[in-house]
């Protein structure tokens, strides 16, 4: 199977346009939100944001600097750390999205309590 | 000029300074950021000089690290329009965001350049205290 390097490059530079989109809306939406949900929106951007890091790392390793594809220009010294340090910040970005989404679920459960006793 | 007046000034001018405005213009840096050092350089690739690769583009090519400046174009930008956007929704203090904010970005582009010259454990301390400078 061939590599289409443009294939790589268009939806690579495309992931950080939608995740550049992604961060103007919820900055619109905080501004809009004044309950406790705006805890838990912080940490699911942020986790987005660790993920897109660990995205790019992947990158790193098909692309420039390691080109794991190509053995002739294959750099097994970059590609290794960036292999580890990916996989670290992929486990850090979906922890984030799950103790934003644990909040959400606490917040949610204490606001319908507390309507409930009302 | 005193040293009182000048931190009078200071303190008015950051006073004065709309959360919004600091935290749309750092979210506008770290756009520019990707955009000169990712996007177009692909663009450019693609379109003009296929033959080419990507850290010959002029900008790139003319950084005294070009694999350094190319690398960190995602972490910093993603830094930049992040924290421009806590920023921007007041959540940390204009003043406070933007200390951290510099100091995210330049510990990530501390930890490029060590990693570029293959000194992994310093990348790696760089990059995590930036990380949790980043989250703060």
């Amino acid at each position: 199977m061939e590599i289409i390097t443009a294939f790589f490059g268009i939806i690579g530079s495309l992931i950080p346009v939608i995740f550049f989109i992604t961060v103007w809306y919820w900055m619109k939406y905080n501004e809009l939100d004044n309950s406790e949900l705006k805890s838990s929106a912080k940490w699911r951007v942020t986790g987005y944001s660790v993920l897109l890091m660990a995205t790019w790392f992947t990158c790193g390793i098909f692309s420039y600097p390691s080109f794991i594809f190509r053995p002739e220009q294959a750099n097994l010294d970059y590609a290794k750390p960036i292999a580890y340090v990916a996989m670290i910040l992929f486990f850090i970005g979906f922890l984030f999205l799950l103790i934003g989404e644990r909040k959400a679920y606490l917040t949610g459960k204490q606001t319908k309590t507390e309507a409930t006793k009302r | 000029m005193s040293t009182e007046e000048n931190k009078t000034i200071i303190r008015r001018f950051i006073e004065a300074a709309d959360t919004h405005n600091v935290g749309l213009a750092v979210f506008a840096i770290g756009v520019m950021d990707v955009a000169l050092m990712l996007w177009i350089p692909l663009i450019w690739k693609y379109t003009f000089s296929p033959s080419s690769g990507l850290l010959d583009f002029p900008l790139l090519s003319a950084s005294p690290n070009p694999l350094a400046t190319w690398l960190q174009s995602v972490f910093i930008g993603a830094i930049l329009v992040v924290r421009g956007a806590f920023i921007y929704t007041r959540r940390p203090k204009i003043v406070k965001g933007l200390i951290l904010t510099a100091l995210s970005a330049i510990l990530t582009l501390i930890s490029m350049i060590s990693f570029t010259s293959l000194d992994v454990n310093l990348s790696l301390a760089s990059f995590i205290i930036a990380l949790v400078l980043f989250v703060v």
